[in-house]
């Protein structure tokens, strides 16, 4: 089940919560809470539920003991690594298999057929959630969870189980146990779900609708695609891919407020960074810290020598490409970012106090360098991307600008300027004006602000009614 | 600062009341339509339950698909969607080219990969005004003129074969054939009409017929048929070439159905079109309005003034399906079994026989070939399964008439199914 869809908002959605706000006592609530997400990840087929409860208990266990063993000890390094190892095991097994297989296959035939599995739903995020739970234990920086439905309703809450953030234990640890509601948070919630529905159904279909007829497929005539009309192609898979992604992060921050979950950030306005580094301190914040607390810092992160120092970052960044999905392209987007962070970093000496001509050419470098990245991250078969590439200075045969162009851009002018306006911190700024002193600002935009979710819910469904085009990005992650 | 509270349990009310009112209407089974007439298909069906479907996450995929696509009041819903959506952007044009992979083709309400697909190759609107526009396929444009020729020498001494191919509205429009670089209509067609070249096989020219009144209201703006005035100018070419007598169009009685939304209008959703329908005119024929429908399990069915339906705002009512009143529809009887038509013109006692072998270009034209023919048949080739020359013989048919418009032409499929009606 996807969050974009009608049948979660109107039926999935309206039942869990009604009866969770029906239910008394946090065992109670947490029960519903638990077999609501059991349901949702089962909807898309119910054998994989089996391995999130089997993952789990895993974890669960190996917790117990590492946690009995005495933090930071060996033993419960050997059990934390035995643990690590497993998850990762079921990890590669699941997602890389086909992807190993298939490198043998092509350069020597071998095997002959590269079996087809299937992706389990999430098990990207909830992986790592479990991760992190565990060397966490370890680490003696929270405590074991002694009950396993706790655990479990941590790693399958539909809030964030198949589309992120990745959520820390340390962060809901507590709030699984004991939670409240304000009204003041549950407005908080609700707004933020609507604003993130919005996003995703209004918006960043949208997009996706123009990039899928703008770029290039495996039967387009590159001839007949003009240089702008693969320019625009890029700029709407680019909203598209932020707004799509951050409308995910938006929807579970807000039906966790509506009960009483405090999930962080997971972007911030990343299309306003400064430069590369400063991109990646926005985007996808709960990836980038996972690794920079789980690979990176282990590596030694940066208080090592220069050539220690690359070496770690490559890996990272190698890791965050690979995770991202099992193709070249992916790890290939990965490196990518490593090369402008390392140039960032040794060249132009961007940190704490980055000379003022960097600060020039990484402002203005980042949104192209942003731009041709998701150009990457878009075409697992590479030679779409040289024709891309090619197109955009005429070099297939097309033709600068060309009827298409015109009335995707006419036609869609309006919807294109919001777009870009949601990418910028525009609704924090306006919010602010709830808090005016002026009564008649006060009470206008607070007026708005009450009415607003419903408004954004109403044209959400309206979007959703009749099945149409609602692409979901994350079945490889 | 002033305690805001009381803005956010309305806003909580507000937002709850919406979820509520739609998870009702979401309940309401029996307010969920079956079939949507605008978008001329059936609705998705509450999936019936096996152990392997629901195993692989089919089933409940399906339920969500289900929710959504039969949601109560959908067609009101989605013209509400619309119109938020003409809000996007400035300008009545849209342009939209499709490979011929992915081919949307909803002719007749497929869903895509559906065998009956027509390779479309886009549209083109500017103002009040859709225009189908296609790209030719060279290999399979070939494989036309080869079904002719192989008809036209399978049924030489038997029966003479006519191809008429149809061109789209847009062949006549200067601006939009150089706009939008679609292939120019009449190279493609005088090209496949010189890879035809069996004496009996005679070439209609269509292209000629509709040129010389190209002014006038020949295609429709919102759907990619052409008008009954359009297929009469192309019958009287026919006439010329088959040594028949063209009846003038005052012969005939005139109907008129208003407020016309064809499929270019439910792809596009174009606001200007809407606003803007077409017109249906259509000419019954005087020897008779009943057609039969013959099929393949022996049986059939009789369709009373089922040539030119003139009870067509009642009987199809919807805005989208107006075209229909020819022939009623592709398939009058909604049989998933091959059929043909027949229609017995009882003023006539000659015995003689023309069968027209078409897709929906045809429906319009079919109804003028009645006045001259003691028996009309009408084969439309996506719907059947037999062989033209066991038809011509088992029929007494002196005439053969294979019409097309020029994008069924280029398409893989239709050209499996005329190959299929030739070899």
């Amino acid at each position: 089940m996807v969050f974009s869809s009608l049948f979660f908002i109107f039926a999935f959605l309206v039942i869990s919560y009604a009866l969770y706000a029906a239910a008394r006592g946090i065992r109670a609530r947490n029960i519903i809470l638990l077999v609501s997400s059991l349901i949702f990840y089962a909807w898309g087929g119910p054998a994989f539920v089996l391995l999130l409860c089997l993952e789990t208990f895993v974890c669960y266990t190996s917790a117990l003991v590492i946690e009995r063993m005495g933090q930071k000890t060996r033993p419960a390094l050997s059990a934390t690594w035995v643990c690590a190892g497993f998850c990762l095991a079921l990890l590669v097994l699941f997602k890389y298999t086909g992807f190993f297989l298939s490198i043998p296959h092509d350069l020597f035939g071998i095997p002959e057929i590269i079996p087809a599995i299937t992706l389990p739903i999430g098990i990207s995020f909830y992986t790592f959630q479990l991760l992190s739970y565990v060397i966490d234990v370890y680490r003696g920086e929270v405590e074991a969870q002694k009950s396993y439905t706790n655990l479990l309703l941590y790693a399958s809450l539909f809030h964030q189980c198949i589309a992120g953030p990745i959520v820390r234990y340390a962060d809901v640890a507590c709030e699984i146990e004991q939670r409240s509601v304000s009204w003041s948070q549950a407005a908080q919630g609700v707004s933020r779900f609507a604003v993130g529905l919005a996003k995703k159904a209004l918006l960043a279909n949208g997009c996706a609708m123009i990039a899928d007829k703008l770029l290039p497929g495996a039967t387009t005539n590159p001839a007949s695609l003009s240089a702008v009309s693969l320019l625009l192609g890029g700029l709407c898979y680019m909203l598209q891919i932020y707004l799509d992604f951050s409308a995910y992060s938006d929807m579970a921050i807000g039906m966790g407020l509506m009960v009483g979950f405090h999930y962080k950030e997971n972007f911030n306005y990343p299309y306003t960074a400064s430069s590369i580094t400063d991109f990646w301190r926005r985007w996808h914040i709960s990836l980038s810290t996972f690794f920079r607390d789980y690979v990176y810092i282990p590596l030694g992160g940066n208080r090592v020598k220069v050539p220690r120092h690359i070496l770690n970052m490559l890996i990272v960044w190698g890791l965050t490409g690979f995770w991202h999905g099992a193709s070249w392209n992916f790890i290939l987007w990965g490196l990518y970012y490593f090369v402008w962070l390392i140039l960032e970093k040794y060249v132009l000496r961007v940190g704490k106090q980055t000379p003022t001509i960097s600060k020039i050419i990484t402002r203005i470098w980042v949104l192209p360098a942003v731009y041709f990245g998701w150009l990457l991250f878009r075409f697992d078969d590479l030679s779409l991307l040289w024709t891309t590439l090619k197109g955009f200075v005429c070099a297939n045969g097309n033709a600068f600008f060309d009827l298409t162009a015109q009335t995707q851009l006419s036609g869609n002018c309006i919807f294109l300027a919001i777009s870009i306006l949601a990418c910028f911190p525009i609704v924090p700024l306006l919010a602010k004006l709830k808090d005016c002193k002026a009564a008649p600002v006060y009470y206008v935009a607070n007026t708005v602000a009450a009415i607003l979710p419903a408004v954004l819910l109403i044209l959400s469904a309206l979007a959703l009614i009749g099945d149409s085009y609602n692409p979901f990005l994350y079945f490889r992650f | 600062m002033r305690n805001q509270t009381i803005f956010h349990k309305i806003m909580i009310i507000l937002f709850c009341s919406v979820m509520i009112i739609g998870f009702v209407l979401g309940l309401a089974f029996f307010l969920r339509p079956e079939r949507s007439d605008s978008e001329n298909r059936e609705l998705t069906k509450f999936p019936s339950f096996t152990f392997t479907t629901f195993l692989s996450g089919e089933y409940t995929e399906q339920i969500s698909t289900w929710f959504a696509d039969t949601f109560p009041f959908r067609e009101g819903l989605i013209a509400a969607n619309d119109f938020v959506m003409s809000l996007k952007g400035f300008g009545d044009e849209q342009f939209q080219l499709s490979t011929p992979s992915d081919t949307p083709g909803d002719d007749h309400g497929n869903a895509p990969g559906d065998d009956k697909v027509e390779a479309i190759g886009g549209y083109y609107v500017t103002g009040d005004t859709a225009y189908e526009i296609y790209s030719r396929n060279q290999s399979v444009s070939k494989r036309y003129s080869e079904v002719i020729n192989k008809a036209a020498s399978r049924l030489d001494g038997k029966a003479e074969v006519y191809t008429i191919i149809v061109p789209l509205a847009y062949a006549y429009n200067q601006k939009v054939l150089s706009l939008t670089g679609a292939t120019d209509p009449k190279l493609a067609i005088d090209g496949m009409y010189a890879d035809i070249t069996h004496p009996n096989a005679i070439k209609v020219d269509a292209y000629g017929a509709l040129g010389a009144h190209k002014d006038e209201y020949l295609y429709f703006r919102t759907d990619h048929h052409w008008t009954a005035l359009g297929a009469y100018y192309t019958y009287t070419a026919y006439c010329t070439d088959a040594g028949l007598k063209a009846h003038p169009l005052s012969f005939y009685e005139e109907c008129k159905f208003e407020g016309f939304l064809g499929t270019l209008y439910n792809k596009t959703k174009a606001p200007k079109l809407q606003k803007n329908p077409d017109t249906v005119y259509a000419y019954v024929p005087r020897g008779t309005n009943t057609l039969r429908v013959h099929l393949a399990d022996g049986d059939s069915k009789k369709f009373t003034g089922g040539v030119v339906r003139k009870d067509t705002d009642t009987f199809y009512a919807n805005a989208a399906s107006k075209y229909n009143c020819f022939l009623t529809s592709d398939n009058p009887a909604g049989t998933d079994q091959s059929y043909y038509i027949s229609i017995e013109n009882p003023l006539i006692t000659d015995g003689s026989a023309v069968v027209l072998v078409k897709e929906s270009f045809g429906n319009c034209f079919a109804p003028f070939l009645v006045d001259h023919y003691q028996y009309v048949y009408v084969i439309d080739y996506r719907y059947f399964d037999g062989d033209i020359e066991d038809f011509v013989t088992e029929h007494n048919v002196e005439q053969v008439i294979f019409l097309n418009n020029v994008i069924a032409t280029s398409a893989d499929p239709r050209m499996d199914e005329m190959e299929g009606l030739v070899n």
